[in-house]
């Protein structure tokens, strides 16, 4: 087979993994803000539900969710789809670490600012949404990009639960043509190659905050 | 016996970190529209004053009115009980505080850190806003700079930035805390330029915490000597620079003078 048509025939698996990610992270990122201002709120509840939710699913392991989510959650009486099963999964787990992500920059941002924010007389939730969040923004990126590549990469771990995604594929592709080399050698580029385009894209996003602020690159 | 209401009124004003006390009993009253500066050593408690004012930290112990109200408790049933957000925010809308290392927002134009809490907690249109954004800018020298951000702009301006930003708020006392003690020498006399039309044009509560002596004598009404958490001596600036009655303003003063 050519190089070429071992290309082919894993663009299916390709476009499964990219849905995977794009789902994966959207969820991801509204669990993390949810999640990461659920840890600053005032309220005792919602401070440890938001604590208990990030400590679960960073301290279990990605695939063992999956499982669980895949075969035990049926036997409750919740049906998921394969896709659907990933893209929550996914979600919920990067989520975890990504609200640890939101807490972190939030709390980085000085005291200084709420104080001034405080002397201009503004409300806590004005403090936070005009004087706090813009700035923690800039600081969540480069965490919030390694997560990004975290999730794309945990992609491959739904061709365990049937759904056809670019490792799947390529396990296929394998069993047919037996050159194992080639077709491992090509879905470890295939994954680099995603992983490469998402850092440009975050980078790009970084500066242009940075750069409208004039503040150089976040550190 | 007080034949005129004071602006702000502290009794036994006390704050203790731990074990360290940083004020050790404060009586002040300052009237409305008096130009107040405060001196004294380092970690002698000035600055904390100010930001007990300010409410960005509580007493341990004491009393502080501002127009008569208290400024940490209030009264429910004739009974004092320690203030909610609500009275803390109403009472925060009569005082403004221009911090030393400036405190702008770095992710906001200078229009914007003048305009965003009119806007957000005044209420006021952003046409109107921004009118009289402009005008202050214009008033400290800055109304070329409205679309720089803070990190391009130098000390100075920043800092006259920040003043403006504080009096886009109305605020009937100012606290301005050693506002020029971050700042390269050169660039100190733009910001007491603007200190000083504020206090002669203006009938705003200043009151200073600073160590620029000269420019303390020039401006104030009434000049305080802080020293350990305690007022050592107070009065008009002629006779506390003149002739300070205790040895700890004359040794402090000779200190600062000969650095």
């Amino acid at each position: 087979m050519s190089f070429f048509a071992l290309c082919w025939s894993l663009l299916d698996g390709l476009a499964v993994t990219l849905l995977l990610t794009a789902g994966g992270s959207l969820v991801a990122i509204g669990l993390a803000w949810i999640a990461g201002l659920g840890r600053l709120s005032t309220h005792r509840v919602v401070r440890a539900t938001a604590a208990v939710y990030v400590e679960v699913f960073r301290g279990t392991s990605a695939l063992v969710q999956l499982y669980w989510f895949f075969y035990a959650l049926p036997l409750l009486g919740v049906h998921l789809s394969p896709l659907v099963t990933g893209v929550v999964v996914l979600g919920l787990n990067i989520g975890a670490y990504g609200a640890e992500v939101v807490r972190g920059a939030i709390v980085s941002i000085g005291s200084d600012q709420r104080e001034a924010a405080v002397a201009l007389n503004m409300t806590r939730r004005q403090q936070l949404w005009l004087v706090i969040v813009p700035q923690a923004l800039l600081r969540m990126l480069p965490p919030a990009g390694n997560l990004l590549i975290e999730l794309m990469k945990a992609t491959a771990l739904v061709s365990l639960i049937t759904l056809s995604d670019l490792t799947f594929r390529g396990m296929i592709l394998r069993a047919e043509t037996l050159d194992t080399v080639q077709v491992f050698g090509l879905l470890l580029l295939i994954y680099f190659g995603i992983g490469q385009a998402l850092i440009v894209g975050v980078r790009a996003l970084e500066r242009r905050v940075a750069g409208r602020w004039h503040m150089g690159r976040a550190t | 016996m007080k034949s005129e209401q004071q602006m702000v009124s502290m009794r036994g004003l006390e704050k203790s970190y731990g074990g360290v006390h940083v004020l050790q009993g404060i009586d002040l009253d300052v009237a409305p529209g008096e130009k107040l500066s405060v001196i004294g050593p380092s970690g002698s408690g000035k600055s904390t004053l100010l930001r007990i004012l300010m409410t960005l930290e509580q007493p341990t112990k004491g009393f502080i009115e501002i127009e008569g109200e208290p400024l940490w408790d209030m009264r429910l049933n004739g009974r004092a009980i320690p203030a909610d957000s609500k009275h803390l925010r109403r009472m925060r809308s009569k005082v403004g505080m221009v911090f030393q290392h400036f405190n702008l927002f770095p992710h906001m134009t200078v229009l914007r850190n003048v305009t965003s809490a009119p806007i957000h907690v005044l209420r006021i249109s952003r046409d109107e806003a921004e009118a009289r954004a402009h005008e202050l800018l214009d008033k400290v020298g800055l109304g070329a700079k409205v679309d720089a951000y803070p990190s391009q702009l130098s000390g100075g301006q920043k800092q006259r930035v920040a003043i403006a930003r504080a009096l886009a708020m109305y605020p009937k006392i100012m606290l301005f805390d050693e506002v020029t003690s971050a700042l390269d020498p050169e660039l100190v006399g733009e910001v007491l330029g603007v200190l000083r039309e504020l206090a002669h044009r203006t009938d705003m509560t200043m009151i200073l915490v600073t160590h620029e002596i000269r420019f303390a004598r020039e401006i104030s009404d009434r000049v305080v000597f802080i020293d350990h958490g305690q007022i050592v001596e107070q009065g008009p600036p002629e006779r506390i620079f003149a002739e300070p009655t205790e040895t700890r303003t004359r040794e402090f003063l000779k200190s600062i003078l000969e650095a």
